[in-house]
């Protein structure tokens, strides 16, 4: 039982876009806390 | 004159081969740095070689490594052409695998003699020992997130 | 050894990167550093971390030198179940992020991890674990020394010895000049460099191969790595996840942190990092499975990452990879500095030997013991025994063994020191018999087992009565 070619495209796939996303997050989180005065 | 020649003709023939022989004989034999046998559980392991502490690589000297699925090399297949002393080689499904390498001239294409032969027995865990590890996992996994989740209810409800 | 492939950078370029990337952290390192006042400001950053610092930093710590060469690694072993099973160490992540919290609550002034094993199950359990703890940092330490040396070597011909003596003293010396403040700061860039380098990478390999090819190739040459029931792989699976957990519990690197971050906040950065970290293995990991494809030899599996990505994507890829993999050993490399000195410092120097030091001295110790500790990696890192990184894995079923005396000392007040001192001597035994007789993809998982039996079988039917106002020091003083 293998895993299916599809299977192994989204994987990938999704890893990248999930860190992207993780990458616009990091930088709203720090504008955030920047313009609150929270950074430390 | 034409009869000298004629008699040292051969003699010139033999001097020639006796040098193309040295030179391919002069091509060292690759020893295998791993051992001649291995087994493993899990399909993956590094081929290496090297040459006898005495010889002195050249540039223009590389190796080809063979594999077959039997000791007599009857049907092979060539893994590796190039300079590396080493590769390495994963995912194989359970036989046995047989492994030979040699120094090739790359210029002249002059291939020295074939190593000793590795022999690789690949015999994966069984299945049911596999699922019963992995059933384990799973529940020492799922109680530790049971332990932490309860108790942090526990945390938020006293306080 | 003449095993590695001819390096993709020229010298000159990796000196130039390394100097680049060296300047700015330790420059950093300073300028952040004058925020330390105290003590609370320089092993804690002043308790009061924000969630972007918060998450990035937790993120950046866990992207290793071993999440950017291992999970190629596991990739090219144990196939698509290897980088899921590596994604798996995630969960060591979410699952602290709860604990984080109960962390925080339970002891608003704690230092380090070793404060509350002492306090919760007395001395005997503590100088267990104060032995495993420190066994686990310093080969962490040693294995990422000796990672950094051979990546440099492997990418731009830097000689391994120069390259491993610069990325330890660069880190050594911003952490001794801004404590954790500089360790938090630069984390955050640190982490913005791996994601979107990660990305880059990872998408550009994408756009320049086929990956039907590449999956029709691996079917042919490596078939049992698209197996989904490949055994050795089945086992990893959870071994890795729990391995990862046990690492994130016990290790004061994440407790530092959960202390550093300002109350409530640490929940929430812990479990933002852990979707972050989540996709890395599998994004830096699938490169290694072109190889076949593009008919590259591999010659040793833990170089597999970077060099696929240095021949599909050539001299910029190589760059990209140098500043990601610098950026994750070095942010490692702080956390675990400061992390480990702390655990020394505080539980060892202050606690067993002298107690009544001021706080002005304990910061002078604090630069010894960080000065020490990297010396130590140095001298031992020398050598280039490349085994010695194996060692890290001995360690798995070590910290395997910690979960539950961690866990359940954190919500159970049955919990006992004698089921805690058993748990971690049984647990790391019978997982470091499994690691020879079965093999490193089962230790951890054994270890924790037994771990998690004895710990509960103890508070079940020799329960302690913990109080959990014991935990606070400064309630009592």
């Amino acid at each position: 039982m293998n895993f299916s070619l599809p299977f192994f495209n989204f994987l990938i796939t999704a890893s990248l876009l999930l860190l992207t996303a993780g990458v616009i997050l990091l930088l709203i989180m720090l504008f955030r806390d920047l313009k609150t005065k929270k950074l430390w | 004159m034409r009869q000298r020649l004629k008699k040292l003709l051969p003699i010139l023939a033999m001097t020639c081969l006796v040098i193309l022989h040295l030179n391919a004989a002069e091509l060292p034999t690759p020893v295998f740095t791993n051992s001649l046998s291995i087994r493993t559980e899990s399909g993956f392991y590094q081929l290496s070689w090297h040459f006898p502490p005495s010889v002195i690589p050249q540039d223009h000297w590389e190796f080809e490594l063979q594999t077959s699925g039997d000791s007599t090399f009857a049907k092979y297949e060539t893994l590796y052409q190039g300079p590396d002393f080493a590769t390495f080689l994963s995912g194989l499904p359970n036989g046995h695998y047989y492994y030979r390498v040699r120094t090739i001239a790359e210029d002249t294409q002059t291939p020295g003699a074939w190593s000793a032969t590795v022999t690789a027995t690949v015999k994966h865990h069984s299945l049911a020992f596999a699922l019963s590890l992995f059933g384990i996992g799973a529940i020492v996994f799922a109680l530790t997130v049971g332990i932490v989740k309860q108790g942090n209810r526990r945390m938020v409800n006293t306080n | 050894m003449t095993h590695f492939q001819s390096e993709i950078l020229n010298p000159v370029t990796g000196w130039i990167l390394l100097l680049i990337l060296s300047i700015a952290w330790i420059a950093l390192g300073i300028y952040w550093g004058k925020k330390a006042k105290d003590m609370d400001g320089y092993m804690l950053a002043g308790r009061n971390v924000g969630l972007a610092f918060g998450t990035a930093t937790a993120m950046a710590t866990w992207v290793t030198s071993n999440t950017t060469m291992l999970a190629p690694q596991f990739a090219l072993q144990l196939g698509i179940w290897g980088m899921v099973a590596y994604s798996t160490a995630a969960f060591g992540l979410f699952l602290f992020a709860p604990l984080a919290k109960r962390i925080k609550r339970l002891m608003p002034k704690g230092f380090t991890s070793g404060d509350f094993i002492r306090l919760r199950y007395g001395k005997k359990v503590w100088y267990i674990f104060l032995i495993i703890s420190i066994f686990y940092g310093f080969t962490w330490l040693i294995s990422m020394g000796m990672a950094g040396g051979i990546l440099m070597n492997a990418l731009s011909g830097i000689p391994y010895r120069l390259g491993m003596t610069v990325i330890l003293s660069v880190c050594m010396i911003y952490t001794i000049f801004g404590g954790l403040y500089a360790v938090i700061g630069t984390d955050f860039i640190q982490s913005m460099i791996i994601m979107i380098g990660v990305v880059i990478v990872g998408g550009a390999v994408l756009y320049s191969i086929d990956l039907d090819t590449v999956y029709q190739d691996v079917l042919k040459d490596k078939p049992m790595l698209l197996n989904m029931l490949l055994p050795a792989s089945i086992m990893a699976i959870f071994n890795n996840l729990l391995f990862g957990i046990g690492e994130v519990f016990h290790s004061n690197v994440w407790w530092s942190r959960a202390f550093a971050m300002r109350e409530g906040i640490g929940k929430k950065a812990y479990t933002i990092a852990g979707f972050m970290w989540l996709p890395v293995p599998i994004a830096a990991g699938f490169i290694a499975l072109t190889s076949s494809s593009l008919g590259i030899n591999i010659t040793s599996p833990d170089m597999v990452g970077p060099l696929m990505a240095g021949n599909i994507l050539g001299k910029v890829g190589a760059i990209i990879v140098f500043v990601v993999l610098f950026s994750s050993l070095a942010s490692s490399i702080d956390s675990l500095l400061a992390a480990t000195a702390d655990l020394i410092v505080e539980d060892i120097f202050k606690k067993i030997f002298f107690p009544a030091i001021q706080e002005k001295q304990l910061r002078n110790v604090s630069v010894y013991v960080i000065v020490g500790l990297t010396f130590l990696a140095w001298l031992v890192c020398m050598p280039r025994i490349g085994t010695l990184a194996t060692v890290l894995f001995f360690a798995g079923p070590m910290v395997a063994s910690t979960i539950y005396p961690i866990a359940m000392g954190l919500y159970w007040k049955n919990a006992s020191k004698e089921g805690a001192f058993w748990a971690m001597i049984i647990g790391s035994g019978a997982g470091l018999i499994a690691y020879f007789q079965i093999g490193w993809y089962t230790a951890s998982l054994i270890s924790a087992t037994l771990s998690i039996i004895v710990t509960a079988t103890f508070a079940r039917w020799k329960p302690a009565e913990f109080n959990w106002l014991k935990l606070d020091e400064s309630r009592q003083a």
